[in-house]
This record gives C-alpha cells, sequence and structure tokens, in this order.
C-alpha cells in the first residue's frame, strides 16, 4: 500500500512538472486558469469560458497600446437578438442553423439554412459560391449547446471575415415571437 | 489465472500505446481539448483549463510508465480509473441527448462521436486495462515469490 501511495505520488509529480513545463514552452498554451468572454444570452449578458472562442492562444500576448486602433473587428463576434431580427428583417445576413436536421426541421428562424456542425464538411457547396465577406449569423438550441460557436469557429478558419455566433439560439429567438418556419425547405 | 508472459508483455504494450497515442493530440492543443470537455457539461468553468492541461500529460505519463514497465501496476490501475470515469461521461452525455465528440483520440471536428459504439471501445479497453492490472498484480507476487526462493 505504501509503494503505491509512493508510485502515485511520484506520477503526479511527473505529470505537475510536464505539465507547467508544456505551459511555458508549448506555443498552443492556454493559461491555467479559465478565461471568460461576455456574450448575450436568453436572459440578458452572460459570461461563457474564452476557449470556445479561438482567441486563446498566447492569451497573455497583450496588444501595445498604439496597436489598439489598429486591432481587426473581433471574429467570430457575439450578435444579440434585437441585432439577428434587423439584419433578419433587412435580409442582410445569412443565418444558419448548426442544429442537427431533425431540430431544423420541427422549426427554424425563418429563411435560415441548415447546416449541422458535425457535418459541416458535407456542405461546402452551399458555402463554396458566398463571398468572404459575407454576413454569416450561426445559431443553435442556445446557452446549453454551443454548435453555433463551433460551427462560427470552421468558418472563420475557412476565410470568412464577418462571422457572428448567436449565443441566445432558437430559444431566444422563439421566446421574443419572432419568424420561425418548420419543415425542410432552405 | 497468470497469462504467458509474452501475452502480459502484450497487453502491457497495447494498453500503453493507446494511451501514448491518445495523448497526443490533446497536449498539443489544450484550448481544443479543453472545448471538449465543456461540451460534456459536467465540470464546473473554472477547471477546465486545469483538467485539459494535466489529463493529457497524466495519459502519456502513465502511457509511458506501462511501455517501460516502470510503475506498471498503478500506472495501469490510473488507466483503468481513467477509462472507467471517461466511459461514464460518455454514458451521461447520451443519457442527456448531447450529440457530440468524444475527444477521446482526435479533436478534429471530424472525430469520434460519443456514442454507444464508442462506450463499447471503451469496455473493452476497461477489460484490457483490469487485465493488465491483474497480471501486474500476480507478477508482482510471483517475482517475490521468486526472489524469495532464490535468497534461500
Amino acid at each position: 500500500m505504501r509503494r503505491t501511495f509512493f508510485e502515485l505520488g511520484s506520477l503526479a509529480g511527473l505529470v505537475i512538472i510536464a505539465a507547467v513545463l508544456s505551459q511555458l514552452f508549448f506555443p498552443n498554451r492556454i493559461s491555467f486558469f479559465t478565461k471568460y468572454v461576455e456574450t448575450e444570452g436568453a436572459d440578458g449578458s452572460k459570461l461563457i469560458p474564452a476557449i470556445l472562442l479561438n482567441s486563446i492562444h498566447n492569451s497573455n500576448s497583450q496588444p501595445a497600446s498604439s496597436d489598439l486602433e489598429n486591432i481587426p473587428p473581433e471574429n467570430p463576434a457575439t450578435i444579440s437578438t434585437g441585432d439577428v431580427y434587423e439584419l433578419f428583417q433587412g435580409k442582410s445576413a445569412i443565418i444558419i442553423d448548426a442544429r442537427d436536421l431533425e431540430a431544423y426541421e420541427s422549426g427554424h428562424i425563418t429563411g435560415a439554412w441548415n447546416i449541422p456542425y458535425h457535418k459541416f464538411l458535407d456542405h461546402l457547396d452551399m458555402l463554396d459560391p458566398l463571398p468572404q465577406d459575407t454576413l454569416i449569423i450561426t445559431y443553435c438550441d442556445g446557452e446549453d449547446c454551443n454548435a453555433s460557436i463551433e460551427l462560427a469557429n470552421a468558418l472563420v478558419s475557412m476565410g470568412f471575415s464577418n462571422i457572428r455566433y448567436y449565443f441566445g439560439g432558437w430559444n431566444a429567438w422563439l421566446k421574443d415571437n419572432y419568424p420561425i418556419t418548420s419543415g425542410s425547405a432552405q | 489465472m497468470k497469462l504467458p508472459p509474452i501475452l502480459n508483455h502484450l497487453f502491457r504494450i497495447l494498453l500503453g500505446g493507446i494511451f501514448i497515442y491518445a495523448s497526443l493530440d490533446k497536449i498539443w492543443e489544450p484550448g481544443l481539448f479543453a472545448k471538449t470537455i465543456y461540451n460534456y457539461r459536467l465540470l464546473p468553468d473554472l477547471l477546465l483549463h486545469p483538467v485539459a492541461i494535466l489529463l493529457p500529460w497524466l495519459e502519456l505519463i502513465t502511457g509511458i510508465m506501462l511501455l517501460a514497465n516502470f510503475f506498471p501496476k498503478t500506472s495501469a490501475l490510473v488507466q483503468l480509473i481513467l477509462i472507467s470515469v471517461f466511459t461514464l461521461a460518455i454514458i451521461t452525455a447520451i443519457s442527456r441527448g448531447l450529440d457530440i465528440q468524444c475527444g477521446c483520440f482526435s479533436l478534429d471536428a471530424s472525430g469520434t462521436r460519443a456514442t454507444w459504439w464508442k462506450v463499447g471501445e471503451n469496455l473493452l479497453l476497461i477489460a484490457l486495462a483490469a487485465v493488465v492490472v491483474m497480471q501486474t498484480r500476480l507478477g508482482m507476487h510471483y517475482s517475490l515469490a521468486q526472489s524469495a526462493d532464490h535468497s534461500d
């Protein structure tokens, strides 16, 4: 028993040393403490872990104050229900439902496309014709899912420069009684 | 029952190799791994980063230990506990209707999903780890008995 505890202690020590060293030297390191970003959910603003966005690597390096004006707009960025509705009315953004087909068919934001996040590579033909600066809004159920953020990150990595994720998602849209459609028409 | 030494070594090396392979992507991309852990909705946000940083190293080091036959019993025991916890996490994710990436080996978007099939794979791994734990335990008693014989 004493031997097992000694071995467990040794393993724990090695793990901690290796993890600390990796945090000093690895390019993709993250901070040991969870960082948060503010975003808007169905019930107002909420803090979510920053790792859900692709802005965490080398998070210790801060831009010099002289560079602050040159920082490009955040991409992907969060968007509120009101702003989504405004863009929806003006038909000035493409709205993508990141949930699976079943959820989409049972009800979605009117005019939204369906690209389930984990099958998004199967839908590249829908995205190919779009200019890279197209304003695209992704959403899923709401605060309890993050397919919208995952899809937004994937679109950014494809080169799209104007991506918004609607964190409040379907639940927030329903709550405000905005237009919805059911069925498979896209 | 004690297995032939060749099978013992084979199982130990297989288990160690699987854990080393499973750890590499997570060590290289702790941010993605933290996201994968978040998707399970089991841990408080505060623990996401520490677990994402430490867990892959635990997998790697216990894997190396098993390959090197150094602390084999404890390493296999730790791995047995880890796989059991991972399997429970997958089962709870499926039962809560979460359609998420497993995060078991690859962290790519196209990686394996948390499904019953994955649970089945993990049960095989649990069986493998249990065999390694039992065999290393028996082996330890066996070598102790042998050294006692030699000292006579």
